[in-house]
C-alpha cells in the first residue's frame, strides 16, 4: 500500500514507523520508484520564488511542469533542463535519480544547480543542507549528495536551485555527418569550439543536434558564422520553431514506450566503439548521446548483459523497465561509512548495492 | 614515542623529506590568516600518492592528527596545522597526470598550482574556470578542500563544480575513487560531497577537473558611483534586465585607495563605489549586449562609465581588483577579510549595516564584493601591535557575519570554515545540522585526526589563536615597510 502524506510531519511518521520507506513522485522513472511506500505528490507547491536573486525553492513533489512555467513567466529556466515534466517528474524525483535534459550542455547539470536543500534522514531527523544563495562554501554539500542518490540517504522534502535568465532565442541545426565517425568527429570539433550552444548531442547513425540560443539580434550572425566553421559534408537542415524537437527529447518519445531505458555515464571518446557494438547485436536498440557525448539515454528491447566488457563496467541507471545486470558491485566504504548515519536502519537501501560512480 | 612516529616516517621518506626542527617547521605554522597559528610534530614532504597513503595509514595507526598542506593560502584557517600534528605538504605532487583536450578533461595531482591548470590548456583555446584571487600561487588541492570560488562563480559555480572524479585517501588509510570522467554522474555525487569537506573526509590525491572553451570575446567596463548603495542598486538592474555577465564586482573607495597604491590601478575620481561588469562569450552576442550594458548602467546614475579599450586594459582592471586583499596592507598592518554571502537584492541593506558596525567599532573597513553573487568581502583593518585591536576587529567581524546569517545568506562564500567561522556554523546551521554533520565526520573519520579542529569546532587541541605578528616577523625573517 502506498502512503499519501499531506504534510512533511506526516512523512516523518511514516519514515520513523517504517522498516522500508521507498518515496514516489510523478512514477514517471518507473525503475527508480518500483514498490513504493509512500507518494510525495501531495507535497507540492512552489515555497519561494525569487526572480531577483536567481533562486526558486519548491517542496519536492512539485512537477516540473509547475516550475518551468512559474519561471517562464518572469523569462527564466532551469538551466538542467529537466525531463520528463509530461510524464509528470516531480523536483525530488529528478534530483534522486540524477537525470539532466539537452540543456545541461551549456550551463551544467542538476549538480550545477541544485544550492540547498531540507530533507529527513531514515532516523526521522530534519535536516538542513546548503544555503539559499547562490554562492555558499559553508558545511557538508548534502544537496550535492543526494544528486543521483536514489533516495539513499534520505527522502528530500523541499529543494533550492539557482535559475538563469533563458535565452530570448533559440534555433536548433541538425548535421547531418554522413556516418558515425564523421559525426563523432564533429561533435568534437563543436565542443571545443567557443560557441556556447545550449545543446549538443548526437543520434546515431549520424546526426548532430545543436541548439544556439542568445539575443534575437546577434542570432542569424552567430548561425552564419557557426554553420561557416563546419568540416565540410555537414548537411545542414534549420528548425526555428524547435520547441517539440526537444521535448520530443526530454520526454524520450524516442523511444517505445514498452522498451527498457538506461542513463549510462560515458565519455564521448567511446561512441564508435559502443555504435559498433549495438550495431552488431542484431536485436533493435534505440541510443541517443546527450550532453556533448556525455551521457548515453539507452533504449533496449529487450534485457541481456552487455556482452561488450567496456559498457558492462560503465556506471548506469535504469529509469524504465528492466537494468541489465549492473557491473561487479563497487563497495565503496565512503558511501558505507555516510549511510551508517543516514541511514542507521538500512530503511533506504536497494536490494542491489548502490553502484557509485 | 615522537622519537617512534618520526622512525617510522623515515621508514617511508629519506631523512631531507622529514622536516622535525623548529626552524623547517617555523614556515608551517600558519597560513593566509596569520592571527592563527599552531605548532606542528613535524612536516613530510611526499613525491607519490604512495607516500601520502601511507603516512595517512601511519598517522592513523599511532593517532596523530594531520593536516594535507598546499601553499597555505587559506583564508579561514584553514591550513593552520593541528597542534602536535603531522603537517603532509602536497606542493610537490603537482604533476599533470593526463590532459584530454578533445574531451576538455584534464587530471592533476593536487599540488598543481590553479592557474598552471590554464596555462597548461592555454594553446588548445581552454581554460580552468574557477579564478580564486590567490589563482598563480594556490593549490588545486586546497581549492578542492575548500570550494575555493573567485569572480566567476554566478555563471560558472565554484570549485566543485568543475570537479568531475576524484581519487582520494580516507583518514582511515583507504583509497577511494569517487565520480568519474564523465560530466555525468550515476549514483550519488560523492565528488560533490567530497569537494568543500575542509579536508575532513581525508586527502585527494588525483583530481580530474573539467575544462571550458575560452570566450571568444570580452567587453569589460568600470561604472563610477557616488555611493555604494547606488552601486549595489545597479547589480539589481543588470541581474533583472536578463543580462548573465561572466563577473560583477564592486569596489569602494578605500579598497580603490590600497589598489591604486599597489599596482597603480586608475579609478575615476571622487567615486565612492565602482562596478566592474564583465560581459564574455561570442563577439556576436557581446556585441549585442554591449549596448544594453551601457544604457542600464547609464540608468543607474553611474557618473563616469569607462570601457576596457583593449586587453591590456582590460588586465589592468582585473589587476586592480584581484591585488584588492593584498593592498590592504598598504592601508594597514593588519587586517581580516571575510568572505559571508547575502542574497543580492540585500546587498544595499548589508552594505548600510556594515558601515554602521564600523563605526560603532571605529575600526575601518574597506568593502570588495562578488556583487553578482552577493559575496561580500569586507576587510577589516587593524594593527596587531596595540594591544586589544585584534579583539576589537574580532568582534567587529563576528557582527558582520551574524548579519549574514540574519539576512538568509551563509557564513563563507567561498573562503571556508576554516578554524575562522568554527563558532559561526552552528548558528547558520542550527545545533542540530552542526552535530549530524559532525556524527558524519565521525563515521568517516572515528579518530578526529584529518584536520581535526576545522569547520566542526571540537575540544581537541584548537589552535592557538595569536593575534599580533606574524610568527616570521617575530623570528625577524620578515618585516613590514
Amino acid at each position: 500500500m502506498v502512503v499519501e502524506v499531506n504534510t512533511i510531519d506526516e512523512l516523518k511518521k511514516h519514515v520513523t514507523s517504517s522498516e522500508v520507506v521507498r518515496a514516489v513522485g510523478g512514477g514517471s522513472k518507473p525503475s527508480l520508484s518500483c514498490n513504493p511506500t509512500v507518494s510525495l505528490r501531495n507535497l507540492s507547491g512552489i515555497v519561494e520564488y525569487r526572480a531577483d536573486e536567481y533562486t526558486v525553492t519548491a517542496l519536492a513533489g512539485t512537477p516540473i511542469g509547475q516550475i518551468d512555467a512559474a519561471l517562464a513567466e518572469k523569462g527564466q529556466y532551469l538551466p538542467f533542463d529537466p525531463p520528463l515534466s509530461k510524464g509528470g517528474a516531480t523536483l525530488g524525483g529528478t534530483v534522486a535519480s540524477g537525470v539532466s535534459g539537452p540543456g545541461r550542455w551549456r550551463y551544467g547539470g542538476i549538480r550545477d544547480f541544485i544550492i540547498s536543500l531540507k530533507m529527513i534522514s531514515g532516523a526521522g531527523e530534519m535536516l538542513v543542507g546548503g544555503a539559499k544563495v547562490v554562492k555558499n562554501a559553508a558545511g557538508f554539500d548534502l544537496p550535492k549528495l543526494m544528486v543521483g542518490a536514489k533516495g539513499r540517504f534520505g527522502i528530500m522534502t523541499e529543494l533550492t536551485f539557482k535559475v538563469f535568465p533563458r535565452p530570448k532565442a533559440m534555433v536548433t541545426l541538425e548535421l547531418r555527418c554522413g556516418d558515425t565517425d564523421a559525426a563523432v568527429n564533429v561533435m568534437g570539433v563543436i565542443a571545443m569550439g567557443p560557441w556556447d550552444l545550449i545543446s549538443l548531442e548526437m543520434s546515431p547513425p549520424d546526426s548532430v543536434w545543436v541548439r544556439l540560443g542568445g539575443l534575437p539580434e546577434a542570432i542569424e550572425t552567430k548561425i552564419q558564422r557557426f554553420t561557416d566553421a563546419l568540416p565540410e559534408g555537414c548537411d545542414v537542415q534549420r528548425y526555428d520553431d524547435d520547441e517539440s524537437i526537444w521535448s520530443r527529447v526530454k520526454e524520450f518519445e524516442w523511444v517505445d514506450d514498452q522498451w527498457s531505458l538506461v542513463k549510462l555515464a560515458i565519455t564521448p571518446g567511446r561512441i564508435q566503439n559502443f555504435e559498433r557494438y549495438f550495431c552488431s547485436l542484431g536485436r533493435p536498440t534505440a541510443r541517443r548521446y546527450g550532453c556533448g557525448g556525455n551521457v548515453l539515454y539507452l533504449g533496449l528491447s529487450e534485457v541481456a548483459d552487455f556482452a561488450d566488457p567496456e559498457l558492462a563496467s560503465l556506471p548506469r541507471v535504469a529509469l524504465r523497465g528492466e537494468v541489465p545486470p549492473l557491473a561487479p558491485a563497487i563497495s565503496n566504504l565512503f558511501v558505507n561509512r555516510l549511510c551508517s548515519i543516514f541511514d542507521p536502519q538500512q530503511k533506504f537501501a536497494e536490494k542491489s548495492p548502490i553502484q557509485s560512480s | 614515542m615522537a622519537d617512534s612516529f618520526y622512525r617510522a616516517l623515515c621508514s617511508i621518506y629519506p631523512k631531507e623529506r622529514v622536516f622535525w626542527k623548529a626552524a623547517e617547521i617555523l614556515p608551517y605554522e600558519s597560513d593566509g590568516l596569520t592571527a592563527f597559528r599552531a605548532k606542528p610534530k613535524g612536516v613530510v614532504l611526499p613525491l607519490s600518492a604512495d607516500e601520502v597513503v601511507k603516512t595517512v595509514s601511519l598517522c592513523s595507526a599511532e593517532n596523530v592528527p594531520f593536516l594535507a598542506r598546499g601553499s597555505g593560502t587559506s583564508l579561514s584557517g584553514g591550513a593552520v596545522p593541528v597542534e602536535d600534528g603531522l603537517v603532509i605538504a602536497m606542493n610537490r605532487l603537482d604533476r599533470i597526470l593526463d590532459y584530454v583536450p578533445d574531451e576538455r578533461r584534464m587530471v592533476v595531482e593536487p599540488g598543481v598550482i590553479n592557474a598552471k591548470i590554464s596555462t597548461h590548456c592555454e594553446s588548445d583555446g581552454l581554460y580552468y574556470a574557477p579564478d580564486p584571487s590567490s589563482g598563480p600561487v594556490c593549490t588545486i588541492g586546497g581549492n578542492v578542500a575548500f570550494n575555493s570560488g573567485g569572480a566567476h562563480c554566478l555563471k560558472y559555480g565554484m570549485t566543485s563544480n568543475h570537479v568531475l572524479g576524484l581519487k582520494i585517501v580516507l583518514p582511515t588509510g583507504e583509497i577511494q575513487e569517487l565520480g568519474g570522467s564523465s560530466l555525468e554522474h550515476c549514483g550519488p555525487d560523492l565528488t560533490g560531497m567530497f569537494v568543500g569537506s575542509e579536508g575532513l573526509f581525508g586527502i585527494a590525491l588525483e583530481i580530474t577537473v573539467r575544462l571550458l572553451p575560452k570566450p571568444e570575446s570580452f567587453f569589460t567596463v568600470i561604472a563610477a558611483y557616488s555611493s555604494l548603495a547606488e552601486a549595489g542598486h545597479a547589480v539589481s538592474l543588470l541581474v533583472a534586465s536578463g543580462l548573465l555577465p561572466g563577473a560583477l564586482e564592486i569596489m569602494d573607495a578605500l579598497t580603490m585607495e590600497a589598489a591604486h597604491a599597489a599596482v597603480g590601478a586608475e579609478y575615476p575620481e571622487g567615486a565612492a563605489a565602482v562596478l566592474i561588469v564583465e560581459l564574455e562569450g561570442l563577439s556576436e552576442e557581446v556585441e549585442a549586449e554591449k549596448p544594453l550594458l551601457l544604457s542600464l548602467l547609464e540608468q543607474s546614475g553611474s557618473f563616469d562609465i569607462r570601457p576596457a579599450k583593449n586587453t591590456e586594459e582590460r588586465m589592468t582592471i582585473w589587476k586592480g581588483r584581484k591585488s584588492a586583499f593584498s593592498a590592504a596592507g598598504r592601508l594597514s598592518p593588519d587586517f581580516i577579510v571575510q568572505d559571508g554571502v547575502v542574497p543580492r537584492s540585500k546587498l544595499g541593506e548589508a552594505l548600510e549595516e556594515i558601515t554602521a558596525i564600523s563605526e560603532r567599532h571605529g575600526i575601518r573597513v574597506a568593502n570588495v564584493f562578488h556583487a553578482g553573487d552577493g559575496n561580500l568581502h569586507p576587510l577589516i583593518l587593524y594593527d596587531g601591535r596595540i594591544e586589544g585591536s585584534y579583539e576589537k576587529a574580532e568582534q567587529c567581524a563576528a557582527e558582520i557575519l551574524r548579519l549574514c546569517i540574519a539576512l538568509g545568506g551563509s557564513i563563507t562564500g567561498e573562503h571556508g570554515v576554516g578554524l575562522e567561522k568554527l563558532s559561526y556554523l552552528s548558528e547558520m546551521y542550527g545545533p542540530e545540522d552542526t552535530q549530524f554533520m559532525h556524527r558524519l565526520r565521525d563515521a568517516v573519520d572515528p579518530k578526529r585526526l584529518s584536520n581535526r579542529g576545522k569547520m566542526l569546532a571540537s575540544s581537541e587541541a584548537p589552535a592557538l589563536m595569536t593575534p599580533g605578528l606574524h610568527p616570521l616577523e617575530k623570528e625577524g625573517i620578515i618585516f613590514r615597510n
